[in-house]
């Protein structure tokens, strides 16, 4: 206790450097660039630019997923979320990583067998290519624009706290920097560039949280006990205690966790820039040994989580984090600056942007190849256009999705990011997931269950979050408190959009009267549990 | 992680028989048309 009181109070005007803080993320930008640069030599085919010519080993790609996976929303939103919230803000570290057996048991090695590119080559082996490609793609860029939202807004965010760059002007140029960097990196790099940008940035994520975590216990004696009497000691609740135990987050309506841990845990299988990471080893075994690697990573960031968060609450303060720039997701960098001044929090902050660089590259990506691969070349062109002019159409479509994020990122500025992180998870648990379960494991499923599912799932998730306390009703609600429309009453809609989905995808298959072809159906069995047939590894 | 090491030591060995074993007859097929 004495050690931590003898740490310099919380600071209530942020000592920043933004000279230091951009030289650190410069050097960041133009080492991975360099590397982006040389990696990107060798591409040459789809497999190359599409999927890095599937020759990571399952180890780089489990740290390739670790830094795909632990986004801002992760490493600047849980960390707040436990500093105010204590034990409720823990429980989406856990939703995230208990998701990750979902995708280890059900998921990873069958989709790495079947497919080739996209989520939708699973799920249009056996069914009608045209439709189930469609909707797979439309779910998928929906998945990911959200998602790209959810981070340009994050970036803007932290521009405030950490550059000092507070009016509106400066974050959109910002935002806009970010997506002309995320550009140049797909671009340049394909699949193979951003997969070692991932890597390089989980690396830096899991030291520099690494680091603060050692930091918070040595002042502690290395005693977890004492960090927690430390954060109810420093906490306004009441009673202070509440800290350590469940409810001030949830504690009003516990059916509104299950639900977003519903999403959480079934969305992960679901998210298509996860789903195509599994593309670009040589195996299924490599697959596997990719998640293993990715739920060790991810697991042990989780663990950080929790002494970072209570580490902020006790020795920079809830009041201190929520009066910040940012608010909740000031709290770790806040912490840096508590423990090792500005500097550390320069690096932090440098780790923080290159979080959000990396995640939008990944996603970036995704929808690219969502387009070109299933829209443009299955469904306009109907199979018939070559690999090259495919490739280019993605590289067009890096552009234009990179101006779309930038203006999307512009306009949900100062908006709930949590929320379009969860929409992002709910549109993947509910209209992908279904339809990728029941493709692998039901033999009757059918192309009219696929559609019903995923536009089901997918219009279901939407109409209840523009119908919950997201939207409106509530103070924090993106149309405030005056206006109200919200009949549903929960701010995610996971319990009820997912089941549907299910259900959609049952009902449409027993109800359709044209059959799928059985051979087809053993075909992809086959395949999916041996990987005869499957992509190999490109050969340079 | 018991999956896991289960599907290293049992599953895997199966899959690639199998694999081997499809490739045979697939090659077999071929040098006959």
């Amino acid at each position: 206790m004495s050690i931590f009181t003898a740490v310099a109070p919380a600071p209530t005007v942020i000592d920043i450097n933004p000279i230091l803080n951009i030289s650190i993320f410069g050097a960041f930008v133009v080492v991975t660039m360099f590397i982006v640069i040389r990696a990107s030599r060798n591409n040459s085919s789809a497999a190359d630019f599409y999927a890095g010519g599937r020759s990571f080993t399952g180890t780089q790609n489990g740290f390739a997923i670790s830094g795909d996976y632990l986004s801002a929303a992760s490493f600047l939103g849980i960390v707040g979320a436990i500093a105010i919230y204590g034990y409720d803000g823990f429980l989406y570290s856990i939703g995230f990583l208990v998701a990750w057996l979902v995708a280890l048991l059900l998921v990873a090695e069958l989709m790495r067998n079947t497919g080739k590119f996209t989520m939708a080559d699973v799920l249009s082996f056996r069914l009608k290519q045209r439709p189930v490609r469609m909707a797979a793609a439309v779910t998928t860029l929906a998945v990911c624009f959200f998602y790209l939202l959810a981070q340009m807004a994050g970036a803007g965010g932290l521009v405030s706290l950490l550059l000092g760059v507070s009016d509106k002007l400066g974050q959109s140029i910002v935002i806009a920097v970010v997506g002309v960097l995320m550009i140049a990196y797909v671009l340049i790099g394909g699949m193979k560039g951003t997969t070692w940008v991932q890597i390089i940035k989980a690396f830096l994520l899991i030291v520099g949280a690494g680091l603060l975590t050692v930091w918070v216990l040595v002042l502690s004696g290395f005693n977890l006990s004492t960090v927690f009497e430390n954060a109810v000691a420093a906490a306004t609740h009441d009673p202070a205690s509440a800290i350590l135990s469940p409810g001030l987050k949830y504690g009003k309506n516990p059916l509104d966790f299950i639900s977003l841990a519903i999403a959480l845990v079934l969305g992960t299988a679901g998210l298509p820039h996860v789903l195509m990471r599994f593309y670009t080893v040589p195996t299924a075994k490599a697959a596997r040994k990719s998640v293993v690697w990715a739920i060790w990573l991810i697991g042990i960031f989780y663990l950080f989580t929790l002494v970072m968060g209570y580490g902020a609450a006790a020795l920079v303060g809830s009041e201190a984090i929520l009066g910040a720039p940012g608010a909740e997701n000031s709290a770790a960098p806040l912490l840096a600056l508590a423990l090792g001044g500005p500097v550390l929090l320069s690096i932090i902050s440098a780790i923080a942007f290159a979080t959000i660089l990396a995640v939008v590259a990944g996603l970036t990506i995704t929808a690219a190849t969502s387009f070109a691969h299933d829209i443009y070349a299955s469904v306009i062109k109907r199979g018939k256009v070559d690999a090259d002019a495919e490739v280019k159409v993605a590289r067009r479509t890096v552009v234009v999705i990179g101006i779309l994020a930038i203006i999307g990122g512009i306009g949900v500025q100062g908006q709930n990011i949590a929320f379009l992180v969860a929409l992002a998870f709910a549109v993947a648990a509910s209209a992908n997931l279904p339809t990728i379960l029941y493709s692998l494991f039901w033999r009757r499923f059918t192309t009219r269950g696929a559609i019903w599912s995923m536009y089901g799932g997918l219009s279901a998730t939407l109409l209840l979050i523009v119908f919950s306390p997201v939207f409106s009703g509530t103070p924090t609600s993106v149309f405030g408190e005056s206006v109200n429309f919200a009949w549903f009453p929960l701010s995610n809609p996971g319990i009820v959009s997912i089941p549907l989905a299910f259900f959609l995808g049952w009902l449409g298959s027993v109800t359709s009267r044209a059959k799928e072809e059985p051979a087809i159906a053993s075909e992809m069995t086959v395949r999916s549990l041996t990987g005869h047939g499957a992509e190999k590894a490109v050969e340079h | 992680m018991w999956y896991v090491s289960f599907a290293n030591r049992r599953l895997d060995p199966v899959a690639a028989e199998l694999r081997a074993e499809l490739e045979g007859i697939e090659l077999e097929g071929a040098h006959k048309s």
